[in-house]
């Protein structure tokens, strides 16, 4: 069963001062909308850009991205 | 390698544009259409490593909608080849042929050799490019000299399974001596004699000269089981070293 990746990009990018994608996208190195589409899970990033993305956060990949199962609730 | 700036690039296109319109006027018209080239330019350097300008997304869409045209293409070129052949019952379009059969070999050349590494590569053009022919001559039911000829480059990939190097340049040679009768030699028009020498001897020789080549270091068989194992085709994770088995590979996905 496919799995989806689950990111918390969005909800960290509003609890760092409200960072606007275009910034975030400048920090990592991608477009604004390579931002957008990680945040609407519509693309799973690299792990050298996932690890990127957490750093500019202080936080680690596992605690921004996760593995939700298919048809699986998030608790 | 590091990529050219703006204005490198910029000029480059300059130059070859402007190259291009030179030739186009003192030398032949059909320079001209060498322009069309400055479409592709960017695709060609940004996969050299000369342009850097997309991110990993964008990269993976222009991948991807550079498969979907291949796709399209090699449809058209095999509608062609169809109608021509078998409702038309004539000589395909020569540029039809070119597409169809280069562009699936390039594409079973570049996946293989990005996938599965040299010696696979080498094994599968010889394979492929021995089989077909000796099929196609033992279909027209004689033991011409081409159906014995078709046979060594097969006889030289199964010889490859075993000895790597042996059927490496035996493959090679057969590459050799066919670019020398269908290329040099050969008495059909330039661009049947092109035609054949992408379908036949560049397969051959390219086969040859990976199979010569030392494997890559990334380069691992799959068992049946799927576990990997080393370059020289054992199965095991253990490596034996002076009388000690020490793991030498982790067990798990790869990145």
């Amino acid at each position: 069963m496919a799995d989806k990746v689950h990111n918390e990009v969005r909800t960290q990018r509003f609890m760092h001062g409200e960072m606007t994608q275009q910034e975030l996208a400048a920090r990592v190195g991608v477009t604004r909308q390579t931002v957008i589409a990680i945040e609407k899970g519509k693309y799973n990033p690299s792990v050298g850009l996932a690890l990127r993305i957490a750093s500019v956060f202080g936080m680690s990949v596992e605690e921004l991205f996760s593995l939700n199962k298919a048809g699986e609730e998030r608790s | 390698m590091k990529p050219l700036s703006g204005r490198a690039l910029l000029l480059l296109y300059a130059v070859y544009a402007v190259a291009c319109a030179l030739l186009g006027i003192f030398v032949h018209r059909g320079f001209y259409v060498a322009l069309v080239g400055l479409a592709f330019a960017r695709p060609i350097l940004r996969e050299i490593g000369l342009v850097r300008d997309l991110d990993e997304r964008q990269v993976a869409a222009s991948y991807r909608s550079s498969h979907i045209a291949y796709l399209v293409a090699i449809g058209i070129a095999a509608a062609a080849f169809i109608n021509s052949s078998f409702i038309e019952n004539e000589e395909p379009p020569f540029v039809a042929s070119m597409v169809l059969f280069v562009s699936l070999i390039v594409k079973v050349a570049v996946w293989q050799l990005t996938s599965r590494g040299r010696r696979r590569t080498g094994l599968v053009l010889g394979f492929a490019i021995g089989g077909f022919w000796f099929l196609f001559t033992a279909l027209e039911g004689d033991l011409s000299p081409e159906f014995l000829v078709g046979g060594i480059p097969l006889l030289a990939a199964f010889l490859a399974l075993r000895w790597q190097r042996v059927g490496g340049v035996i493959l090679l040679l057969s590459g050799a001596v066919t670019a020398y009768f269908f290329i040099v030699k050969g008495m059909s028009p330039p661009q049947s004699r092109l035609f054949v020498g992408l379908l036949l001897p560049t397969p051959l020789l390219l086969a040859g000269v990976l199979l010569l080549m030392r494997r890559d270091d990334t380069e691992t068989d799959v068992d049946a089981d799927g576990h990997g194992g080393d370059a020289d085709g054992h199965g095991g994770d253990a490596e034996r070293h002076g009388g000690d088995t020490v793991p030498t590979m982790e067990k798990g996905p790869t990145v």
